[in-house]
């Protein structure tokens, strides 16, 4: 009765003259695109030191250089932040991570490595003030820890399709669904 | 149904491989660009000196000539010109703010002149509340962010200055600041 599902199942698919052998091919196939892509992925974070070496930029406050959908690498380097750089930085609490401009720094001993002894305030260029507004209630500062990376390289447009997949969950399905019968149904 | 498929995947792989190699062209010749813009920046006057919400504050008018025309190429979207202040006191071994910031976006617009006075949110300040006869020095930096590709940065050092070493406020700063 399963064999007679399976056979179903594979019809609907157009499937039907493939044999078992050949399912499962594609099966590790499909697999090994998944493993390969996480692997870049890690590959990347072992190389920029950073927890996230690419992301999207999700919000207007640095316009005009990084508009909403832009794209940009970040690398973590084992140089200390100064004054004038654009950073990425994760307040405790929240999930959205925020690329903003330093405009302070306070080093207790220079390329210190306590987190505690460099003190950082950031600022968005298109925004009015700086961002102790945005940081935690009695925040006055970021410390090292906070930081994600510093911004070195800029891709424009791609990520709007992050961001249209975020907005619309199911366009995201759909793409995965036919990039899925896609691997499983191309013959090699 | 194949057919027109495998067409459709060959022309956009194709297209999208062909603006790949162009940005990366593109961004690979920033690397051989140089420029040596001409840059003065001087303090006409310190306007005063404070201890305000635990910390010490300082404002001066400066004098700056930057002609950044230089800087701008064809893969240059926009150059953020900054200047910092950086100092070093008993509490803190590196103490840096940016006092100006400017964003320009056309080329033409690149030679400024201009006085330079402190303004909202930028200001000068230090926690350790250790101004006074404290040696500092400006910088005049810029980063070019691209059309696409890595963004650059490049600084003037106007080493030597002294804070004043007293307590005082001119009429030069005006009420806000």
């Amino acid at each position: 009765m399963l064999k007679g599902q399976v056979k179903g199942l594979l019809a609907s698919l157009g499937l039907a003259d493939m044999n078992l052998r050949q399912l499962l091919t594609q099966g590790v196939n499909l697999g090994l695109i998944v493993t390969t892509a996480l692997m870049i992925w890690k590959g990347l974070v072992l190389c920029t030191g950073s927890e996230s070496p690419v992301v999207v930029v999700l919000s207007g406050s640095m316009e005009p250089a990084f508009y909403r959908g832009d794209i940009l690498f970040l690398n973590m380097g084992r140089k200390p932040f100064r004054a004038g750089e654009v950073v990425v930085f994760n307040i405790n609490g929240r999930d959205i991570p925020i690329v903003h401009r330093i405009i302070k720094v306070h080093e207790k001993e220079a390329g210190t490595k306590k987190s505690d002894d460099v003190l950082i305030l950031t600022k968005g260029d298109n925004n009015w003030g700086d961002d102790r507004a945005l940081y935690n209630p009695g925040q006055k500062w970021l410390h090292r820890d906070h930081l994600m990376g510093r911004v070195v390289g800029f891709l424009p447009y791609i990520g709007q399709a992050t961001i249209i997949m975020n907005d619309y969950p199911y366009v995201k399905y759909l793409l995965i669904g036919i990039l899925g019968i896609f691997v499983i149904t191309s013959k090699e | 149904m194949h057919t027109y498929m495998y067409r459709m995947n060959a022309l956009f792989t194709v297209a999208s491989t062909a603006l790949a190699v162009i940005c990366a062209a593109a961004a690979l010749t920033d690397w051989t660009f140089t420029s040596d813009p001409p840059v003065s920046l001087q303090v006409k006057s310190y306007d005063g000196l404070q201890r305000e919400s635990g910390e010490h504050r300082a404002w001066m008018t400066m004098q700056l000539k930057a002609d950044l025309r230089d800087v701008f190429h064809w893969n240059t979207k926009q150059a953020f010109m900054y200047i910092t202040a950086e100092f070093e006191t008993p509490k803190n071994e590196v103490n840096q703010a940016v006092v100006w910031s400017r964003i320009v976006q056309k080329q033409k617009d690149a030679n400024i002149k201009e006085t330079v006075r402190f303004g909202y949110p930028y200001q000068l300040t230090d926690p350790g509340l250790s101004l006074h006869n404290t040696t500092f020095s400006l910088m005049f930096n810029w980063e070019t962010v691209p059309v696409v590709g890595a963004m650059h940065r490049d600084t003037r050092v106007f080493p030597g200055l002294t804070f004043p070493g007293e307590y005082f406020r001119t009429r030069a700063i005006p009420k806000g600041w």
